[in-house]
């Protein structure tokens, strides 16, 4: 395995103080009704105590009288309870592929520092609007679970996490999110981050798996330059990050085409798939400044939500 | 297809370099570690058969890009050049040299054989339907194929093949006049192969050269680099008539016919085949000697001598062989008066006792060297006298007009008379009957007689033989044979033209005359031999220079055994039974019948064509119980040995006269024909295959981008 030049990481490579003047604006919102512990900012599948009405329903033996609507009662002349809408704090769990084959680098910058740094920036964001995060890093090798909290340590738990986890061993994403589902009851939001280079079947049905369960399901994808333009000219020797020992010599000039176009293939399944099962696919090359990028989806979030 | 540079096709094996490059560029990959495998196995997996024939067709073009490229530098031409040169419309005129002088060669391999191959190779290549022509200079020049079609090339090669060098010069001068005003006007391709021998290309500057465009001349010049050429000439013994057991000489002349000195060449003396002797020969250029080898051959009977040189570049005229007759002994019948019956009236009685001592005793006289009869009898018939090698007249025998006819009658059927003129002889019979038989090779004047024992007398010269038998027996003026004393002899007045002075008194005068005729021959000895009037009986040391000239005189009588090419072949078979059939062969060839013609005194045996070529040879004779092989030397002129090229200035300026390009071998000639010919080259064709294949690359590395 050849020496990767990452640069190291450290809390505050992660995430620097400017990405997080960057960010301090910027809120996100759960699309979908979730279920918080503690009450926030976000609307909540359950009714209750809220500003926002909802709408009426007739009233039933055991409903809080106070909710009853005399005005509503009076005109039909049967009792209405009105019901609200419930604010909930959103649970946010970012999901982390650090298999091996993020160590993948061009010009220094690898994907792997990439997605920590988004990692880090989801983190700081959800956690500045107090709602919870947990960090998930898996790979084959093993799978790091940090429970979700909106606690400010928190933050310092996911980016000491990321900072000490290094991409190793083989993709294990679609079994972390199939576990996921039994892991995370509570409708929530759940970020995966990752480069994609695997077989998407199984991922995606973990995927579909955890949208029936109620899960916002957000995914970053990280793209190495070099493997998205795949640059070269000359016989090459690609020695496989992820599994040992695995190499291709090949000659990349008639290849190129033909790699090109799997790529670019590859690239519009995801997206086609994501458009047609209402996941926000952002991808973002591994040199790209995260906030840019992040501000960017986060504007086009919210002027999506606002046009609903 | 060949190739004006073939030597660049070895340039073919940078074909490789595509491939070479390939794999180094293969083993020197540069290594990257590489995170989107997914990607990179999909494209490999579901490309790989395409990607697999992509790299093959690149490489194939690749590699014929630079293999073409090689081809073209290469100047590839068509086979169908040759015809293609003059649109297969010209008339091809072959001009052969089939002289001898063609065998030469450097070792196994000649000139005339790289003319035939370089004829073979390029008649190989014409076409059905086209004309040509084939001159063919050899004893008798003549056109062979005159403006014929092509059959097809097995059938022009076979006529091309049945052609045989020959031996004889050629004026190549006169055959390339004669093919230019063949045709003289149409589109033509003369094609000369012949050698640069100067004497064959004499008088080429008085040929008119074509003076149209249509013409080109090709002259295929086989290369000789040894150029040193001796030749035996003759061959021949030194005496007329060899006896067994005597020494003769045998002489063999060499001539130099190179242009520089050739030292020690050793000429063998080959006899029946088996070596007999060798003697070493030095020549400077154009120079002949004439070398002297001593024989002794024991077996009577038919022989053959072969007179050899060591190789030099022209192997066909190092050798000459002659047939030699070696006799038992020599017969003499003397004629005598019956009433003459003292022991020294005639010659019978020296010459009896000359034949005891030359055989080394009485007892032995019946197988010694010199045989020797008389005949007493009045009557003397040609029948009678042909049974003896020479006949001798002396004074013991009365000369009448009928023994003058019946002597003649035997000269003519080939028999030797000697004339030996004693102090008995009838001088106005001789010269009336035997001058008017035609039988006197010299008029007697008179016959003077001394005192026996007194001080005039003559005594024979033991020098200036001129006959190479007579010469070993010159041993200065003091030597044996002059010591003889002759007290009588003749004096001559005038003497026959065609006769010779075989041997001559110490005073000039003439001894032993000879008189040839068409077979027979005379010899008149200017004193007798009854040893009336000489001292024979004492001097014995000169009985064998008598019996040496007796051997040759009866010598006449045969049919030379040594011919020139062309002449009859001759012998006559005596004794009996006579020959059933006789054939005539040359080595080599396959023998032919010989005619046999009744004649006196035996058959005569003939094979009137002769040979056509210089070797051994022989007559076979065959009787009903028996047969016999008399052996023949055919001796050609050496017209054609001189291998001497022609200068090279001169060359230079003929060629340019003529404009005819010189090769030198089948292969330079091809290219010349390609080189001279129209659209032969195809240099284009390839070089358009190169840019198709790197335009097929190009195209190919496009779709990559």
């Amino acid at each position: 395995m050849p020496e990767l030049k990452e640069r190291g990481l450290t809390l505050d490579t992660v995430l620097p103080a400017e990405t997080r003047d960057a960010l301090r604006h910027l809120e996100l919102f759960a699309r979908k009704k979730v279920e918080g512990i503690l009450h926030g900012a976000h609307r909540s599948r359950r009714k209750g105590v809220s500003t926002e009405f909802d709408h009426h329903k007739q009233y039933m033996p055991g409903d809080p009288i106070k909710h009853v609507d005399w005005k509503a009662s009076a005109r039909h002349e049967r009792y209405f309870v009105k019901r609200y809408i419930e604010d909930t704090a959103l649970n946010v769990r970012l999901v982390v592929d650090s298999s091996a084959s993020h160590r993948q680098a061009t010009g220094g910058v690898s994907a792997w520092g990439q997605i920590a740094r988004i990692a880090a920036s989801l983190a700081y964001l959800v956690l500045r609007q107090r709602d919870s995060v947990g960090l998930t890093l898996t790979n084959a090798a093993q799978c790091v679970w940090t429970s979700s909290s909106s606690t400010q340590t928190q933050l310092v738990r996911v980016l000491q996490a990321l900072v000490t986890a290094g991409a190793k061993a083989s993709d294990a994403l679609d079994a972390t999110l199939r576990s996921l589902v039994a892991r995370e009851p509570r409708r929530g939001m759940v970020v995966v981050l990752s480069d994609l280079m695997f077989d998407p079947q199984e991922t995606r049905s973990a995927i579909r798996a955890l949208q029936a369960r109620g899960h916002e399901v957000l995914i970053f994808q990280v793209r190495d330059p070099n493997a998205e333009l795949f640059p070269f000219n000359r016989w090459m020797q690609f020695d496989s990050l992820e599994r040992e020992g695995v190499r291709w010599r090949v000659d990349t000039v008639p290849l190129k085409r033909y790699y090109l176009e799997e790529y670019r293939q590859f690239m519009e399944e995801w997206k086609t798939w994501t458009r047609k099962h209402d996941v926000h696919f952002v991808t973002m090359r591994s040199d790209e400044p995260v906030e840019t990028a992040l501000s960017k989806y986060l504007a086009l979030r919210t002027g999506r939500e606002g046009k609903k | 297809m060949n190739f004006v540079y073939p030597g660049l096709l070895y340039g073919l094996v940078l074909g490789a370099i595509p491939i070479i490059v390939y794999y180094l560029m293969r083993f020197r990959s540069q290594r990257v570690a590489w995170g989107a495998d997914y990607i990179l196995e999909r494209a490999l997996a579901r490309r790989r058969r395409k990607l697999y024939w992509d790299q093959i067709i690149l490489l194939a073009l690749r590699a014929l890009v630079v293999m073409a490229l090689v081809a073209a530098f290469a100047r590839p031409r068509s086979r169908k050049a040759v015809s293609m040169a003059t649109d297969g419309e010209a008339l091809r005129i072959v001009l052969i040299d089939g002289s001898y002088s063609m065998l030469a060669g450097d070792g196994a391999r000649t000139r005339n054989d790289a003319a035939r191959e370089a004829v073979r190779e390029l008649v190989a290549r014409w076409g059905r339907g086209e004309k040509w022509s084939l001159y063919v200079m050899d004893s008798r020049p003549r056109w062979v194929v005159d403006h014929a079609d092509v059959v097809d090339a097995a059938h022009s090669l076979a006529v091309i093949d049945a052609l045989q060098v020959q031996e004889t010069a050629v004026s190549l001068a006169a055959g390339l006049e004669a093919v230019l005003q063949h045709a003289a006007g149409q589109r033509r391709e003369i094609f000369i192969f012949a050698d640069d021998q100067a004497a064959a290309w004499e008088g080429l500057e008085r040929v008119t050269p074509a003076a149209d465009a249509n013409t080109r001349l090709f002259w295929m010049r086989p290369p000789l680099a040894d150029r040193r050429n001796l030749a035996v000439t003759r061959l021949e013994a030194g005496h007329e008539r060899v006896l067994r057991g005597f020494p003769f000489s045998v002489y063999a002349q060499v001539r130099n016919f190179s242009a520089e000195t050739v030292r020690d060449a050793e000429l063998t003396l080959l006899v029946d085949g088996a070596r007999y002797g060798a003697e070493r020969v030095s020549l400077p250029p154009e120079q002949s000697a004439r070398v002297r080898l001593e024989v002794r051959i024991d077996e009577p009977g038919s022989h053959l001598i072969t007179a050899r040189l060591s190789g030099d570049a022209l192997d066909f005229d190092n050798a000459m062989s002659a047939g030699i007759d070696v006799s038992d002994a020599v017969s003499l019948l003397v004629l005598r008066d019956a009433d003459r019956s003292g022991k020294f009236e005639s010659a019978a009685g020296f010459l009896s006792l000359a034949a005891r001592v030359l055989a080394g005793g009485g007892a032995r006289e019946a197988t010694g060297p010199l045989r020797v009869r008389e005949h007493t009898e009045a009557q003397c018939d040609v029948a009678a006298l042909a049974a003896c090698d020479a006949v001798v007249l002396d004074g013991g025998r009365t000369v009448t007009p009928e023994l003058a006819r019946a002597l003649r009658g035997y000269v003519d059927q080939g028999g030797t008379l000697v004339l030996a003129a004693d102090d008995t002889i009838d001088l106005a019979a001789w010269r009336r009957h035997l001058g008017k038989a035609g039988l006197l090779p010299a008029v007697p004047a008179r016959a003077r007689s001394e005192p026996l024992g007194g001080q005039t007398f003559r005594r024979l010269s033991a020098s200036g033989f001129d006959l190479p038998a007579l010469r070993d027996f010159e041993t200065g003026a003091e030597g044996d044979i002059a010591q003889v004393r002759f007290y009588t002899w003749l004096e001559f007045e005038a003497a026959d033209p065609e006769a010779e002075v075989l041997a001559r008194f110490t005073d000039g005068a003439p001894f032993a005359w000879r008189r040839r005729f068409e077979r027979g021959a005379v010899l008149l000895l200017a004193a007798g031999l009854n040893s009336r009037n000489n001292n024979l009986l004492v001097r014995e040391t000169v009985y064998p220079f008598l019996l040496r000239l007796f051997a040759e005189a009866a010598g006449a009588g045969q049919y030379p055994r040594r011919v020139g090419r062309s002449a009859p072949v001759r012998y006559m078979a005596r004794g009996e039974p006579p020959p059933v059939a006789a054939q005539f062969g040359l080595e080599g060839e396959e023998p032919a019948p010989a005619a046999l013609v009744p004649d006196t005194p035996g058959t005569r045996v003939e094979y009137r064509p002769g040979a056509d070529r210089s070797g051994p040879a022989s007559l076979l004779v065959l009787r009903e119980n028996s047969r016999e092989r008399v052996w023949i030397g055919v001796q050609g002129e050496r017209s054609d040995s001189s291998l001497t090229p022609m200068p090279d200035a001169y060359r230079a300026r003929m060629a340019e006269r003529f404009g005819w390009t010189e090769v030198g071998s089948a292969g330079e000639l091809m290219e010349a024909l390609e080189a001279d010919g129209r659209g032969a080259e195809r240099y284009g064709w390839v070089m358009a295959a190169a840019l198709l294949f790197a335009l097929g690359e190009l195209l190919m590395g496009l779709r990559f981008v």
